[in-house]
């Protein structure tokens, strides 16, 4: 489910580009730090967005140069305080969850892997949870409803991408000014559901292949492309006036890019069927 | 009131042609058409009022000039329904989207009108394709309506709202071609044609 909310490379500029690859090895950092070498392995661009979209963006970037474990060499990071550290908790979280739902509906090569993994997760999650009770019983509430109703046909898809995208608003702080609250959830929501209806389109192919349920196929009424396309567009247009809303930071320019540009590239490319999760870019593209 | 200046994104001694490029670029940004029954609509409106201030203040125009900031998209309107769809209205414009959808569930004349504000109370809550759904029937029932083509058009049209400068459009992708690339291949083929 994660790794769509992604820039758009070629259009960002040099130091947003630097910015971006600092932030997201500063929240691999922060997870290492907090939670050990193996959850580092959740890391994912979503958890990066949700970074840089709740920090405060009034202060200066603050970096420094840390060893990455994967490469050896040195790489600067962003550490947004507080904000990493909440961020971390969360993809922790999250991807536990998820692992938790594979278990449960996989076949057996891929539930093996979810269990193991799941397994080295699991004192990371205990520790993320006892963190941040709230967002763990969002994270509960709203996957089981998901499974629940994503069997019954008569559910609309917009009732699907409903509990996912609640999941997602779930991650504004309580504590945050209420009228910034509003803007980030409304944000926070179109883009969750921007992303599991994504994600749902992704899958029709192997779903399809597998004989197994999807959410879009298994709707009583057909939905092709075209409708798909423009209910997408309607979710970015929210999510981008409410971006316009928030005051301009040092990473109000990545946020733009991967709003207004990442995520419509993203959306052609799955449907065209050219979509990779895990891009094998050239060398000055790739994120290291 | 705030700093003039600041609220515009401008340091004190911008000149004329600087206010008035910056202040139509916020406008643009915060025009009531980019938060058409938007949930945030109020926020934004709220932003326009301030810059319409900011603005005046600088200029000394005193009265209100420029962009309205816009009323709300509901209130306006004055319609034939029954008193329950006006309490609907109201309740939508207010944000009670919970009421709101209590009330029609309850009523059992489902007219156009009826099918025209269950999906504006889709559309407020994020449910966009159900809103369009019912758009759609509201539309067939009442074929003559603007108020229901205008909002089943807003929803299918799948245009981008407004895009800051460099956000435009749609990112190019390999092997598209655009104007420059067909300037460029006449240029090369003049070379060739040269003897």
């Amino acid at each position: 489910m994660f790794g769509y909310v992604r820039p758009h490379y070629p259009e960002l500029r040099v130091r947003e580009l630097e910015l971006y690859r600092a932030a997201y090895c500063g929240l691999c950092d922060t997870i290492g730090r907090r939670f050990g070498l193996l959850p580092r392995g959740v890391l994912a661009y979503d958890f990066v967005f949700l970074t840089l979209l709740l920090t405060d963006g009034s202060i200066a970037p603050k970096t420094a140069m840390k060893r990455c474990p994967l490469s050896f060499k040195r790489r600067r990071c962003l550490d947004c305080g507080a904000t990493s550290d909440y961020a971390a908790a969360l993809g922790v979280i999250l991807a536990y969850h998820k692992l938790r739902d594979d278990i449960a509906d996989e076949k057996f090569a891929k539930r093996t892997a979810a269990r193991l993994y799941a397994l080295t997760l699991r004192r990371a999650y205990t520790r993320a949870a006892t963190e941040y009770p709230a967002f763990d019983d969002a994270a509960r509430t709203c996957l089981s409803e998901l499974s629940r109703i994503e069997t019954d046909a008569s559910q609309p898809l917009d009732a699907l991408a409903d509990c996912f995208a609640r999941l997602l608003t779930a991650a504004v702080p309580e504590s945050t000014e209420p009228s910034r609250k509003r803007i980030f959830e409304t944000l926070l929501y179109h883009v969750g559901r921007f992303v599991y209806i994504i994600d749902a389109r992704d899958d029709v192919a192997s779903d399809t292949a597998n004989h197994r349920p999807n959410a879009i196929t298994a709707r009583q009424s057909r939905i092709d492309d075209a409708r798909l396309g423009a209910t997408l567009t309607n979710s970015l247009n929210i999510a981008g006036s409410a971006l316009e809303l928030l005051p301009e930071t040092e990473y109000s320019g990545i946020l733009r890019n991967i709003l207004y540009l990442g995520l419509p590239a993203v959306q052609s490319a799955v449907f065209d069927g050219t979509f990779d999760k895990t891009p094998r870019l050239g060398k000055r593209e790739r994120l290291r | 009131m705030s700093d003039p200046y600041a609220v515009l994104g401008l340091t004190h001694g911008a000149s004329e042609e600087e206010v008035k490029k910056a202040y139509r670029d916020l406008a643009r940004r915060y025009h009531p058409d980019n938060y058409h029954d938007n949930p945030l609509a109020d926020l934004a409106q709220e932003k326009m009022k301030e810059i319409n201030e900011a603005y005046d203040a600088i200029t000394k125009g005193g009265a209100s000039s420029g962009y309205g900031s816009g009323g709300s998209a509901y209130a306006s309107q004055s319609q034939a329904g029954g008193a329950e769809f006006s309490v609907v209205r109201s309740a939508i414009n207010s944000g009670d989207l919970g009421m709101a959808e209590r009330i029609l569930q309850q009523t059992a004349n489902r007219n156009a009108e009826w099918y025209f504000l269950m999906g504006s109370v889709y559309f407020r809550r994020g449910w966009l394709d159900e809103a369009v759904q019912y758009y759609t029937i509201a539309c067939e029932q009442e074929p003559a309506n603007a108020e229901y083509r205008s909002a089943l058009n807003y929803v299918t049209a799948g245009n981008t709202t407004y895009r800051p400068q460099g956000f435009g459009a749609a990112p190019r992708r390999q092997g598209e071609c655009d104007m420059c690339d067909v300037c460029t291949a006449m240029a090369c083929a003049n070379m060739c044609c040269r003897c």
